[in-house]
């Protein structure tokens, strides 16, 4: 488990956690009573099974880094990479087909301001490019957030400098 | 919305999880109903009616599971990416969410108890439950080979819920089912839905398999890989038990053939549910083909693989980071990155440092001698040799407190942090709530081992908790890159979630079984061979 889950952010975990392995509990336990006795689980004995199998869940679950599936392949500007300025060609390569219309391109300038990129409809299914223009000398961060195809949200960040022209 | 943000990945996963199961049961239980039930020659109101409110349930719970995942992915992608609401309503979850919705619902209204008795007509809406499924599966982003794609996942999917999903409606009919002859040949004819259903999955799984994985090296060098090949192991478990009930059907002593029936399937239904949440990770990872870059090898799997002599001796406290977090945070900012890919809500990665590492072994080496001594211990006690090894859940006492000294070495006793200052930590806490628990186990099952407690639906907490947390082992930890030491990490932790699986239906079954059927003696011996391998494969755990 991280050290910096904020006390909220655990109760979240765990009401979801609760509710989802008492649902579960019920079930499970009703599918193996006999027919004729009591068919529902006594509230507080689902509560303690839903209580230890959360405990179980929280100590493995607790851990699970988010993850999803769309990956960037390849980038120009590549990644750390140092290219010449003003104009910058922006083009990135998924593994898989994204949405361009609800992706998001942002360039972080040295200063700490942000600029969104517009992204180009014309291009394959899975690239997205643009164009950075008059970009003065300095260490940049291109950050893209994509929606794949099948409705994973991934993001990342491209840091690069520009170089004197 | 920053806490969402946090736990973002954990959702989904679990969203996933509980959408794939409730759909498997919801469509597995009407293939159940209109291929196996209402085929019977006799007919059974009573079973009728189980069915078609499990039915009902199962689809509630998927519309629920749905509409959740549906708007927690919406409301990320609003806030994150600032979209306007129509952009987001347009996207291609919500299409799939909307149609997921309403086929479960039209499933709902279908089978109300005053409906007429045809119910072939409840086929659509188990038809759009999968296909709402499929499109959000890896087989809709890819570029290659979509359509096929898009039909073997269909196929995997819908020969998933026929078998798996079906075997709970399985253990309902016998046990509603008026006479033992009805029940067996119900069961009969559910062997031959479910012969051709893992024929069709195996195959449909095999296709998927050589687009995603693509060769042997991507399976034991990628997290995706060594999954499937993890789906496939239990896949065999299910096959192995599949099999023993084939031949009680046919062959079995008449005398306990519907007991028998019934516990085996609830172990399969147990192992399919894991093999569910394993598919529920996998959708979560990038497929193993898109990554042919910085895969782990063979040479470095059996480097980390070969046995070494177990490390006894720790780091100091004072050798570890002082503050792992601002460390981590430091290393994220000024890189490199480990992970240039992440869901909103992660960040990247830092390399542990040789004293976290040596201190990660340590843990790990004497949890294995105390795991492995409670394995043997369990097995000469199931002989009957030596009667004081029955106390062998008391070892648990010391991996309790293994637990409390281990776990947070900052904190109270080992670090300056102190008792009570720990406790507004909800991360210390929890690990002091855990420690507790072990020991409410220990004490739990010592009493079941020494015969104090005999009830039997008491003595299944047990083996229900370490099947539980070896189907859960399996749905964490995934990088989206490939990350070497984190495969290398899972490639260790698969092999003990495996033998958790297998020991905790292997205990439910001795427990379970009728005391005639000579697989009980088996299953006896099996679950504590199996524990003392997980303290095998855990003293060899290696992070260097």
């Amino acid at each position: 488990m991280s050290a910096h889950q904020l006390p909220n952010e655990i109760a979240i975990h765990a009401g979801f956690c609760i509710i989802f392995f008492q649902q579960s509990a019920q079930l499970f336990m009703e599918l193996f009573t006999a027919p004729g006795k009591r068919s529902v689980m006594q509230p507080g004995r689902r509560n303690l099974c839903a209580l230890v199998l959360f405990a179980a869940a929280a100590a493995l679950l607790i851990d699970v880094p988010a993850a999803a599936h769309a990956v960037l392949l390849e980038s120009s500007p590549a990644l750390k990479s140092a290219v010449p300025g003003p104009d910058v060609p922006v083009k990135l390569r998924f593994n898989v087909r994204v949405d361009a219309l609800r992706s998001r391109l942002t360039l972080i300038r040295p200063d700490g301001s942000t600029q969104a990129l517009e992204i180009s409809k014309q291009t394959p299914a899975d690239t997205l490019s643009a164009e950075a223009t008059g970009l003065a000398a300095g260490a940049y961060r291109l950050r893209w957030q994509v929606l794949a195809s099948d409705g994973h949200i991934t993001r990342g960040e491209i840091p690069f400098t520009i170089t004197a022209s | 919305m920053a806490r969402l943000l946090q736990v973002f990945g954990f959702l989904s996963v679990l969203f996933r999880g509980a959408t794939l199961t409730f759909q498997s049961l919801a469509v597995g239980g009407i293939v159940f109903l209109i291929l196996v039930v209402r085929r019977a020659e006799e007919d059974s109101a009573a079973l009728l009616e189980a069915c078609l409110r499990w039915i009902r349930r199962s689809a509630l719970a998927l519309a629920a599971m749905e509409i959740s995942y549906v708007l927690a992915n919406s409301i990320i992608l609003r806030q994150s990416a600032d979209m306007p609401l129509r952009d987001v309503l347009g996207a291609n979850f919500v299409l799939a969410a909307v149609i997921g919705v309403a086929a479960a619902f039209t499933v709902i209204v279908l089978t109300a108890p005053t409906r007429s008795t045809n119910y072939t007509d409840l086929l659509l809406p188990a038809a759009a439950i999968i296909a709402s499924s499929v499109m959000t599966s890896h087989s809709m982003a890819r570029l290659d080979y979509r359509a096929p794609l898009v039909a073997f996942t269909a196929l995997h999917q819908a020969a998933t819920a026929t078998w798996l999903g079906g075997l709970p409606y399985l253990l309902i009919a016998i046990r509603q089912a008026q006479s033992p002859e009805f029940a067996r040949r119900l069961s009969a004819r559910f062997s031959q839905l479910a012969l051709v259903s893992v024929a069709v999955l195996a195959s449909a799984g095999f296709a998927l398999s050589l687009a995603y994985v693509g060769s042997l090296k991507a399976v034991y060098g990628t997290s995706y890989g060594a999954m499937v090949a993890t789906k496939v192991v239990l896949f065999g478990l299910l096959l192995f038990l599949g099999a023993l009930n084939f031949q009680l059907v046919r062959r079995g002593p008449a005398s306990s053939i519907l007991a028998s029936l019934k516990r085996f399937g609830e172990a399969e239904i147990g192992i399919g549910i894991t093999v569910i949440l394993t598919a529920a990770s996998l959708t979560s990872l990038p497929p193993a083909a898109d990554l042919a870059q910085d895969r782990v090898t063979g040479s470095e799997i059996i480097a980390r693989m070969s046995p070494h002599p177990p490390r006894l001796g720790s780091p100091s406290v004072q050798e570890l980071p002082e503050d792992a977090y601002a460390a981590q945070k430091k290393a994220f900012e000024v890189g490199p990155l480990s992970t240039e890919s992440y869901v909103p809500g992660q960040t990247g990665t830092r390399p542990n440092t040789p004293a976290e590492k040596a201190w990660s072994e340590y843990n790990h080496h004497w949890a294995g001698i105390l795991v492995l001594a409670m394995g043997l211990l369990a097995f000469i006690a199931q002989a009957g040799k030596i009667s004081w090894a029955r106390n062998w859940p008391l070892a648990f006492f010391g991996l309790s407190a293994f637990l409390f000294l281990r776990s947070d070495p900052e904190t109270w006793p080992l670090g300056p942090v102190g008792f009570w200052a720990t406790l507004a930590d909800p991360e210390v806490l929890l690990h002091r709530f855990f420690a507790v628990l072990v020991i409410v186990l220990a004490i739990f099952e010592w009493r079941v081992q020494t015969g104090r407690v005999m009830s039997g639906r008491a003595r299944l907490a047990f083996p229900v908790l370490i099947a539980v947390s070896g189907a859960l082992l399996l749905t964490h930890s995934h990088s989206l890159g490939n990350l070497k030491e984190e495969v290398l990490a899972e490639l260790s932790h698969i092999p003990i979630a495996i033998f958790a699986v297998a020991a905790g239906w292997s205990r439910w079954l001795e427990l379970r079984l009728p005391s005639e059927n000579q697989t009980r003696a088996v299953m006896a011996r099996l679950w504590p061979v199996c524990i003392a391998l997980i303290g095998a494969v855990l003293l060899n755990y290696r992070e260097m």
